[in-house]
């Protein structure tokens, strides 16, 4: 098993081989206005976001947010893809992780204003922490910051009956955190019962989706324990995830290992679509704690 | 308050009377190392009732709980509690769980029973017994061991009201849920212990 320090710098050299797994050259053409086309590539920046707030893996940082940002034409892609599908409400997300790395297109800006006023995005039934997603990475635009108001929609400001947990409750509870709090930098957000309430019941659901294997969510709540600032509930249960982690870096998804099928190449992608999110949470949860960062 | 602290306190007396043998008047004339839950029923009797142990007593108990623990007698869930109470019983400084506060994991199901000892003696740390208490009971009713999550809830249930601490509100709110559940659940599992939890239920949300 790896300390933190190798498994964070294993998780790393393991993304940097999947380089053209993120790129939008992996999927044909015809896909361009699909959602899913984006979502690895967007789910990077956010990591990158992370790690360069951690002050850790600077090099990595700056190199693949600049590649990522050639990858989308520096903005023109989002352009197109934001006016051809203005449903896709979510695609304003990602020139928000861009605009955080530093990056700036006024013409993809003008098209997220646009796309954030229309009547479709107003009255379109989201879920809650989709919408605090759009309004967190929006305040990147305007330099608008939120208040601790907008926790009163989210599921744990209810705080729901902790043992009816399950994936879809897990991963909202974890959602609906992140987005409260920018990824940790704004923790003062989540109003003191909420914070409570996480820290009384986050052992427990720890327990439990261990003991299930599913160490996406594993992962997500070792994050939220980063964001509360609860050590010891990080030092009790990371050396779990550390001990799944295999030898090529990889933080193993939820999806249970398939034999190989298909292609090689087909393989390959399968593996990368099942495992990528687990390893770049595992990321997230690790470099809070990796030697040199902040 | 007082009134409902006595009411609970005698409920969760007549709920243990009603399954375990008084063993208290035994143990302060026995001089021979005892099994394990014999202590841990003579513990929790000798706390409800406010009746103390004299010195003899308090050695026998003591050492048998340490003798069960170097046998391996005492199943992991409750090992923590058992050194606690042979600690208090024998004199020495008070024992901290070291671990077991974020670890919810073991034998849960006898966790429950194991937990009781925690309020069997002044000096445990009555927020941190709470704590383990609820998350055991989380995790059992997770499982849909609704019996065990009730034992297991005993302790916060009887601790609760007594205790003042910063995220207090958070745990009334959960053992209301935790209590409502389990009223739910009664005809279901056709449990009585599930019934006196639910009575308790409606004392804990008169508390303001």
């Amino acid at each position: 098993m790896n300390g933190i320090q190798e498994a964070f710098a294993s998780a790393v050299e393991w993304i940097k081989t999947q380089k053209s797994q993120f790129s939008l050259e992996a999927h044909p053409k015809q896909d361009v206005t699909r959602l899913s086309f984006y979502k690895p590539l967007g789910e990077l920046l956010m990591t990158l976001i992370v790690l360069r707030r951690s002050g850790v893996a600077a090099q990595f940082v700056e190199e693949y947010s600049n590649w990522a940002w050639n990858e989308v034409g520096t903005g023109s892609q989002l352009e197109e893809l934001l006016l051809l599908r203005q449903d896709l409400w979510a695609a304003t997300i990602m020139y928000g992780w861009f605009r955080e790395l530093g990056f700036y297109s006024p013409r993809v800006e003008r098209a997220v204003r646009y796309v954030y006023r229309t009547d479709l995005y107003q009255s379109q039934a989201i879920v809650y922490y989709r919408r605090l997603e759009v309004e967190v990475a929006l305040q990147y635009l305007h330099g608008r910051a939120l208040g601790p108001e907008i926790c009163d929609s989210t599921q744990i400001n209810a705080m729901p009956e902790p043992w009816a947990v399950s994936e879809d409750v897990a991963y909202t509870t974890t959602h609906e955190v992140f987005y409260v709090t920018d990824f940790g930098k704004r923790p003062e957000l989540l109003r003191p019962h909420i914070k409570n309430y996480l820290l009384l019941w986050l052992p427990v659901w720890l327990d439990v989706f261990r003991s299930a294997g599913h160490w996406d969510i594993f992962g997500e709540l070792l994050t939220v324990a980063n964001i509360l600032g609860a050590r010891d509930i990080f030092t009790h249960h990371c050396p779990h995830f550390l001990q799944v982690q295999l030898g090529n870096g990889v933080f193993p998804g939820p999806t249970p290992p398939r034999p190989p099928l298909g292609t090689e190449k087909e393989w390959d992608r399968s593996f990368f679509l099942d495992n990528y999110h687990t390893t770049m949470i595992g990321l997230i949860a690790l470099a809070p704690h990796v030697r040199g960062g902040r | 308050m007082g009134n409902i602290n006595v009411e609970i306190g005698s409920a969760y007396e007549s709920f243990l009377r009603s399954e375990e043998a008084l063993f208290f008047d035994q143990m302060n004339s026995q001089r021979t190392l005892l099994p394990w839950n014999t202590v841990v029923d003579a513990a929790i009797n000798a706390r409800l009732t406010g009746r103390p142990f004299g010195p003899s007593a308090r050695k026998v108990l003591g050492v048998s709980l340490y003798k069960a623990q170097e046998d391996g007698a005492i199943p992991d869930g409750q090992a923590i509690f058992a050194q606690i109470i042979a600690s208090s019983l024998l004199g020495k400084s008070e024992a901290q769980p070291a671990s077991g506060v974020n670890d919810v994991g073991g034998d849960l199901n006898s966790l429950g029973r194991g937990l009781a000892l925690g309020i069997a003696f002044s000096g445990i740390d009555a927020r941190r017994t709470i704590i383990i208490s609820m998350r055991a009971a989380c995790a059992l009713s997770y499982q849909g061991n609704i019996a065990d999550a009730v034992d297991a809830l005993l302790p916060a249930a009887v601790l609760l009201p007594r205790t003042s601490c910063s995220d207090r509100p958070v745990m009334l709110k959960g053992m209301a849920q935790f209590l409502a559940y389990f009223e739910a659940c009664t005809d279901l599992f056709n449990s009585s212990r599930a019934k006196w939890t639910a009575k308790a239920a409606e004392l804990l949300l008169a508390i303001p």
